[in-house]
């Protein structure tokens, strides 16, 4: 059983890591997919609850875009909810 | 009528001015963000928006405009200024109110810009920045004077430390009360005639305000005569290098030791109370001796950033922009490529975006392409394992920290080498006549440790959050790819060397056997692409798993003097100050060029230039240690 288990773990950290990855690395549409997928899937709740606030290099474009693509996904989010 | 924009919920006041006036410092303090400030021009190169609240209450939007020196949007920052007056930006609402920074020390060139606002139409309030200064060097200024003269309220304050913050809020609240809602703004037209006017425009007030004359040499232009002095300027600029490299390897030394020996101890406790498993192995191989290694390197990165920001603050920073011109100019370069060059010794991603203040698109392709050979931080804790394993700690000329020196030489050499590809773009593809060079030289100031420390906290927690994220992340996934599959049945030596990772290590050590690379190093460098010290942490994993220990972190610096010749290590060295190992600059030249062309040229050129000269520094070394 805990041998399994121990499987089981590892799979999700490297799965996890894995899309980290990917998230980081990849471009605006590729994150804007991601966090959408995120937010779909554990609701926008949990995405705020989890979402650092963003830092790191002020003066870096991706940095300052990332802040408006969460913007509008809260907001749309937000809006989805209303409905 | 409500002062709010018609599609909006608040109203918008934009900060606007003259490059380094202290628009972002009177950000900071209105919205309690903490934007980098800095005592040269050319910090802001986008608009950057926070909210704070006026006296009564009210929210308001607050954007932070690129400085410009006039309304003629000469630059890709100034027009972004322009366009958000204009209400031209996409997305974007006009502002309802301007509040024009200027610099109370250089009223003869801030007003200019005032009076160019004044056009717009927009309701506007003057801070009168960097009073404390003025006072000091003898200038004062009647704001009500100088009030009536502009026909705009005028407020002193000194953003760094917070003062006339309440007075300006006020302003703010009784402007957007009174002023009336205009429809559409006058887009003003800028030609020789109204520049002209501005210019006996502002003299005519300096001189009602009686501070045309003010002409007693400041405390700034005293220390310039020995800091521009063309002998001793270049000489304190090299003493000041020289000083921050000495203290980067003798100050960390011990702090280092001590974040060492926690990250040991966590090693340790992990690996004595867990069972033997692959959780353990993931814990111990994985995330402590891959991020672990990174982590002891925060003492070196924060005392570089001290310095850098210590003299960013002073203002000394422009006047070692103002030396090096001469040199930046014979290789091609323009004089506003030193500041975009500058900040990418911190990251070359901002300094590529810097880029944005050169005016002329040859220039700033030309920075652009040369950015990534100067040594960002990233680059600090591999240059500090090599240099830490093969160059010894030995004192030389009289108490010179020999460590100290080769990292010194390692950023003269990214420099040199940034100078020659400059100059061979010159000679070939990059064409161009030599622009002058017009900067503003600050005056001088003691630096706001207030200021040094956001600086410094920003730093930690960038280098903090990129250690738990993405190099933990990688570390995860680089420890999965060297721990399966297991080893055959009756495999002899380490069982990574039968793991995926083991497998791609030894198909590239093929290519990279040539400058002395072996399959451990091979590895690292594929994680490493996503962020150079990536490159550490992936040593630290892949020799957890080679040699079977659990205190890598501690470990890694004898582990590599024992397995590399000194030849691999140097060679190593090289590879990194030329290699293109960063995705992310990648990505930036490709947004700022609009295509993959030069990205691609980039990557060719500096791989090129990495290999050859590796292989030369692996080939010289080996035959100069007989090896």
């Amino acid at each position: 059983m805990g041998y399994w288990l121990d499987r089981v773990f590892i799979v999700l950290v490297v799965a996890i890591s894995a899309v980290y990855v990917i998230y980081a690395l990849g471009s605006m549409s590729v994150k804007r997919r991601i966090l959408a997928g995120f937010i779909h899937c554990f609701g926008l709740r949990i995405y705020t609850l989890l979402s650092p606030k963003t830092m790191g290099c002020t003066h870096c474009g991706v940095e300052l875009q990332k802040k408006n693509l969460i913007r509008q996904l809260k907001q749309s989010g937000q809006a989805d909810q209303n409905k | 009528m409500s002062r709010a924009n018609q599609s909006s919920d608040l109203p918008i006041v934009a900060l606007v001015g003259n490059p380094n006036c202290g628009k972002t410092a009177l950000f900071n303090v209105l919205t309690g963000s903490r934007q980098k400030v800095a005592n040269y021009a050319g910090v802001t190169v986008e608009r950057k928006e926070g909210y704070f609240l006026t006296r009564s209450d009210q929210r308001i939007k607050l954007f932070d405009l690129p400085g410009a020196y006039g309304l003629e949007a000469e630059t890709p920052d100034e027009q972004v200024t322009l366009d958000v007056l204009r209400g031209r930006l996409p997305g974007e609402q006009r502002p309802d109110l301007i509040v024009s920074v200027v610099d109370a020390t250089n009223l003869r060139q801030h007003l200019r810009m005032v009076l160019g606002l004044r056009r717009f139409g927009i309701p506007m309030v003057l801070a009168l920045n960097m009073s404390d200064l003025a006072a000091r060097h003898g200038l004062t200024i009647d704001t009500v004077s100088l009030s009536q003269a502009l026909g705009i309220p005028v407020v002193r304050t000194t953003a760094i430390h917070r003062a006339g913050v309440g007075d300006l809020l006020m302003k703010i609240d009784e402007v957007l009360a009174e002023q009336p809602v205009t429809a559409d703004i006058a887009i003003p037209v800028i030609t020789a005639e109204t520049i002209a006017h501005d210019h006996e425009e502002v003299r005519r007030i300096l001189s009602t305000l009686g501070v045309l004359d003010s002409t007693a040499l400041r405390t700034s232009d005293h220390i310039d005569r020995y800091v521009l002095h063309p002998v001793a300027g270049p000489m304190i600029l090299l003493c000041c290098l020289f000083v921050v490299f000495q203290a980067v390897f003798i100050g960390a030394q011990p702090l280092m030791e001590g974040l060492n020996s926690v990250v040991e101890s966590v090693a340790t406790f992990l690996y004595q109370r867990l069972p033997d498993s692959m959780v353990r192995s993931l814990l111990v191989d994985g995330v402590i001796a891959g991020a672990g290694s990174v982590l002891v390197f925060l003492p070196q990165i924060i005392i570089l950033f001290f310095f850098i920001l210590m003299l960013e603050e002073s203002g000394y920073l422009p006047r070692a922009a103002f030396m090096l011109d001469k040199l930046m100019g014979s290789v091609g370069l323009s004089g506003r490529s030193f500041i975009p060059l500058l900040s990418s010794f911190a990251c070359a991603v901002p300094g590529i975006m810097a880029t944005r203040t050169i005016q002329n698109p040859r220039d700033r392709l030309m920075t652009i392409m040369i950015a990534p050979l100067m040594t960002c931080s990233a680059r600090l804790p591999v240059y500090a394992l090599i240099i830490a394993a093969f160059i010894p700690a030995h004192r030389v000329w009289g108490g010179v920290e020999l460590q100290g020196l080769v990292l010194l030489g390692l950023y003269v050499g990214g420099i040199v080498s940034a100078m020659l590809v400059a100059w061979l773009m010159k000679l070939t593809a990059f064409r161009n006549e030599q622009h002058s060079l017009l900067l503003e030289l600050p005056a001088y100031h003691m630096p706001v440790m207030r200021n040094i420390a956001i600086g410094l906290w920003q730093r930690v927690q960038i280098f903090v959050t990129r250690v738990g994220t993405i190099i933990l992340s990688l570390m995860i996934i680089l420890w999965f790819l060297s721990s399966v599959p297991s080893p055959p049945e009756g495999a002899v030596g380490p069982a990574i060397q039968y793991s995926y990772a083991g497998q791609i290590g030894q198909a590239l050590s093929q290519v990279f056997a040539p400058i002395g690379f072996n399959w451990q190093i091979s590895i690292a460098l594929i994680p490493g692409l996503a962020a150079r010290e990536v490159a550490v942490g992936a040593l630290g994993t892949v020799y957890a798993l080679s040699a079977g220990t659990h205190d890598v972190s501690g470990a890694l610096t004898p582990l590599i003097a024992q397995s590399w010749s000194l030849a691999t290590a140097m060679s190593l060295l090289v590879w990194y100050v030329f290699a293109p190992q960063c995705l992310s600059t990648l990505a930036a030249v490709r947004r700022e060029t609009n295509g993959w062309r030069y990205p691609l040229i980039m990557l060719v050129y500096l791989f090129g230039m990495a290999y050859v000269a590796s292989f030369i520094t692996y080939h010289v070394t080996l035959a100069w240690t007989g090896g």
